[in-house]
């Protein structure tokens, strides 16, 4: 396990992004304090904050889904009132912890499978238009930003949406 | 040969946790399991190597459809799958 010194700077600065960004972090602290760690160790061991209570599996693009904050948090907040680790909640009722949030992250070969295309919207654009898997902003560019200006995520992190 | 920890306690079936080293789900069903005195074996599928993680992943199929921690194996092919703590009690008290 990590050593404290890297845990609780990034459990200050997970706190300061939550609050900026209008989520909110588990009120239960014990289990804040475990999942960053694990975010930690993860970040040591496969070089990036992925999931703590997800298996990290194959190449980095295979686990881009599973980057904390995942893209399936934000279902899970408005289904479960929890991510699945549950590092964020809705609200503050939310932090009941005697049952976890069932997966939805759907198996390798169903991910890797194109996005289904939404109607025909391939009129002329002037610009492709991409969007960030984490939040879902949407931006009309040549290329995607660097950092998603709403939720940080990088551009990795953006797929070609029109 | 996929290698599991045996915790020693009361015998309530072949019972053996799938579980992540940095998942705090995984962690909360084996204190059940401990403040419980049951004895299980576990493996934290993450510290193995590639190999071991596919033999891992082949044992869990034949329990649970999605790939996901912990998988509480009991027996031949029942299994409490993530933590839910109702499902555990139910289990001890049989
Ligand atoms: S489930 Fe929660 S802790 Fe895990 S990656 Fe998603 S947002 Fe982060």
């Amino acid at each position: 396990m990590p050593k404290d010194n890297k845990v609780k700077p990034r459990l200050t600065k997970l706190r300061q992004d939550a609050a900026k960004g209008g989520y909110l972090l588990n009120t239960d602290d014990e289990i804040v304090e475990a999942l960053t760690e694990g975010l930690v160790a993860n970040q040591e061991r496969y070089g990036a904050e992925s999931c703590p209570c997800r298996l990290y599996k194959g190449s980095v693009d295979d686990n881009l889904d599973i980057v904390c904050p995942c893209v399936y948090r934000d279902d899970d907040l408005a289904e479960y009132g929890a991510c699945y680790c549950g590092l964020y909640i809705a609200s503050e009722s939310d932090a009941q912890s005697q049952k976890q949030v069932p997966e939805r992250r759907p198996p390798l070969q169903e991910r890797k499978q194109p996005p289904q295309k939404a109607g025909e919207t391939t009129a002329a654009l002037e610009f492709p238009v991409y969007r960030c898997s984490v939040c879902g902003y949407l931006c009309a560019n040549n290329n995607p930003p660097r950092v998603c200006p709403i939720c940080k995520a990088t551009a990795e992190r953006f797929a070609k949406f029109m | 040969m996929i290698e599991f920890t045996k915790v020693e306690g009361t015998d309530y079936g072949n019972i053996r946790v799938f579980a992540l080293s940095t998942c705090v789900w995984c962690k909360k069903t084996m204190q059940f399991l401990d403040n419980n005195n049951v004895a299980y074996s576990y493996v934290y599928v993450d510290k193995l190597s590639d190999e071991d993680v596919e033999l891992c992943l082949q044992e869990q199929l034949k329990y649970a459809e999605e790939e996901s921690y912990p998988l509480v194996a009991i027996g031949e092919k029942d299994c409490i799958i993530g933590y839910d703590k109702s499902e555990l009690k139910k289990l001890i008290k049989g």
